[in-house]
């Protein structure tokens, strides 16, 4: 066994995280491979003079299937270092392992795809639906299902069942929307899309089917829901679902009035499936997140009940006065703390003290109250008579700057620790990122709302930040030494992740919709930051 | 030379590593496979010098890629040779020639589906 202290070891630490993100990275290529060979082969086939499409398509499915081999390469290699690291065990020993052999499988018909897809004159058949098989075997024997001790062969059934269904609604629209943003004949576009459409529902079906069943199975009861980290992830994904399923809605019905009003409606198709496809994908990473838990159904003890949640969400008026940065207790160098670190006697993370505890809700109430004032400003600037409003993302910089002096009180400005020593730490490289996150998007939308920037593009940064910021949340955890304080947590980052991601959603379409549709969805976003804010400020760590 | 003096070869690579795939968020506090019981069950007291150890979780794991160590309240730590498993989500091992003391098991396991999950049940020799 390998002794602590080295660096490699120290990255390992965050092995969960890093299978999580592989994981989705997997889901995704697969479904991306999957949902292009059902629409090249399923409502293409018996189109011709495609070639711009097919040379687009090609490339997203060449690209998926270099992301399907390094996701699965690299997650071989990580479990591997990880069991190597911790044990006894060679590299011999692990050839045989059932995640080396799923990573060969999914490894292995990626690269017979490409091979195949280099000698594609120009379009795929159904036959190449026979590389969706060996994918979702590997995928399947390295999920939830396949380790089940009950219902095994029924959750087999119905995880690939699940999986097929988003390859071919979710994955598939990237290239539907390719195909609408190409093809120049109206005519030809409102041919396929009625076929696309009649695809998705029966995908859509299957899909809510498998994955209610699935979820009965997994959680076994009400309480689980609520009270596990593994039903509060479902719940966000299925909060998300309903949201993608709102806008395919809209999407159906605007494919059957297509006869008439054609141009107008295919645009606006066209720009709804680009948040369609964006929430899609968040919610794959969603279900990554969520083969990281164990089922509810198996957590029986640490389960919240409804009156310690409702204890804890109940409002209180926010900590607006700071604890000393002197009170905060001291951290070792990092130096140290890799040379000390041993993973094998690692468990679980530490709990907070009260000054930690207080220092941290100090940072949470005072971001809440930013974000609560640009939500209500941004909604404000509704109002002609009100056009001072529209400075709202200039909010967002004090929030930067509160964010990155406070986030990490043990690492530099403020800490012992050094800048680049911080990076060691996820916690804190994750605050990094979320201050550049908030200031590339206040120095956008601060233009686009003032008009000073009037690229459509730049505009489009702020709503694909929020979108990804409410993404990058799903994955995020809270290591508080207590399952039940670690849930309450996650519970209030998760509705905010949400919320991030419908704020982002809805001024996508504000922005890429035309007339009453984007004047509609104008409201809905400053609402959802108006939402983070009141959650930020409810936030407790006791 | 200076830039190596400031970042040593082997941070700097961890560093990429970091920032390339931890660029988002800390880890996720739980994962796959859980304990659901063992024996000895947490804090509980067991007579005699040796200990029979089973472990079961709540899904089926690679019991011949998992490990288990033993460390007594110095923190010497000794591996523990796995026993044939008497059902696909069990970990059997026998302890011998404990001395009276506290010790925790420390467990490490590989799913089937993949998944590598840790954790520690605490008992005490009398």
């Amino acid at each position: 066994m390998m002794e602590g202290g080295s660096d490699l070891l120290w990255f390992l630490r965050d092995y969960p995280l890093a299978a999580i993100l592989l994981r989705a990275a997997t889901l995704a290529c697969q479904s991306l491979l999957i949902g292009g060979i059902v629409f090249c082969a399923g409502i293409l086939h018996r189109e011709q003079h495609h070639d711009v499409w097919f040379a687009k398509a090609h490339r997203l499915l060449v690209g998926a299937a270099w992301g399907l081999i390094s996701a699965q390469l690299v997650f071989v290699a990580l479990d591997s270092a990880m069991l190597m690291g911790t044990s006894d065990l060679h590299i011999a020993d692990l050839l045989t392992a059932n995640y080396v052999l799923a990573g060969d499988l999914f490894v292995g018909t990626a690269g017979i795809f490409l091979g195949c897809l280099h000698r594609a004159a120009g379009r795929l058949s159904l036959c190449w639906m026979g590389f969706a098989l060996p994918l979702l075997v590997a995928s399947v024997w390295t999920s939830h299902a396949a380790s089940r001790l009950e219902d095994r062969a029924l959750l087999v059934v119905l995880t690939a069942i699940h999986q097929l269904a988003t390859a071919v609604w979710i994955a598939s629209l990237p290239y539907l929307w390719i195909f609408l943003a190409v093809e120049q004949d109206a005519n030809a576009k409102a041919k396929i899309l009625p076929r696309y459409s009649k695809m998705a529902v029966g995908a859509v079906a299957a899909l809510v089917v498998a994955g209610v069943w699935m979820a009965c199975i997994y959680t076994g009861s009400w309480s689980a829901v609520y009270g596990t980290a593994y039903g509060v992830v479902l719940a966000a994904k299925c909060a998300l679902l309903l949201g993608v399923l709102g806008i395919g809605a809209s999407n159906f019905v605007s494919i059957r009035a297509l006869p008439s009003n054609m141009q107008p409606l295919l645009l606006r198709i066209s720009r709804a499936t680009e948040v369609e496809i964006g929430i899609g994908f968040i919610i794959i990473l969603a279900a990554a997140s969520l083969t990281s838990q164990p089922p509810a159904v198996d957590l029986v003890q640490g389960r919240l009940s409804l009156p310690e949640i409702a204890a804890r969400m109940s409002p209180r008026w926010p900590r607006l006065h700071t604890p000393p940065l002197s009170a905060m207790p001291s951290v070792q160098p990092i130096a140290q703390a890799i040379r000390d670190y041993d993973p094998s006697l690692e468990v679980a993370g530490s709990t907070n003290n009260a000054v930690e505890q207080a220092w941290s809700e100090y940072n949470h109430h005072w971001a809440g109250v930013v974000v609560l004032c640009a939500g209500i400003f941004a909604l404000l600037a509704h109002s002609k008579k009100m056009l001072w409003a529209r400075n709202w993302p200039l909010a967002f910089l004090g929030l930067a700057i509160f964010l990155f002096f406070r986030a990490d009180p043990e690492a530099w400005p403020l800490g012992s620790r050094g800048f680049w020593q911080s990076f060691y730490n996820p916690e804190d490289l994750e605050h990094r990122f979320f201050v550049l996150l908030i200031l590339s998007f206040v120095a956008f939308e601060w233009g686009v709302q003032t008009g000073r920037i009037l690229s459509k593009k730049a505009a489009l940064v702020f709503p694909a930040v929020c979108a990804l910021g409410g993404a990058v949340l799903l994955t995020h955890s809270h290591s508080l030494g207590n399952v039940k304080e670690e849930l309450l947590a996650e519970m209030g980052h998760t509705a905010i992740a949400v919320c991030a991601v419908f704020a982002g959603g809805s001024r996508w379409l504000e922005l890429r919709l035309q007339g009453k549709s984007s004047r509609r969805v104008a409201w809905a976003w400053p609402i959802c930051l108006i939402l983070i804010g009141l959650i930020l400020l409810d936030y407790r760590e006791a | 030379m200076l830039l190596n003096n400031i970042f040593p070869r082997n941070r700097v690579y961890s560093f990429l590593l970091c920032a390339s795939l931890l660029l988002c968020a800390a880890p996720k506090a739980l994962a796959h496979a859980i304990l659901v019981r063992s024996t000895p069950a947490a804090h509980a007291v067991v007579h005699g010098a040796n200990v029979r150890i089973a472990l079961h979780y709540n899904s089926r794991i690679d019991a011949s890629r998992c490990s288990l160590t033993l460390t007594d309240a110095s923190g010497r730590a000794q591996s523990l040779a796995m026993a044939k498993p008497a059902g696909p989500a069990e970990l059997d091992a026998q302890a011998q020639g404990l001395a009276p003391a506290q010790y925790v098991l420390h467990w490490q396991v590989l799913a089937t589906d993949g998944h590598i999950t840790r954790g520690e049940v605490p008992f005490t020799v009398q």
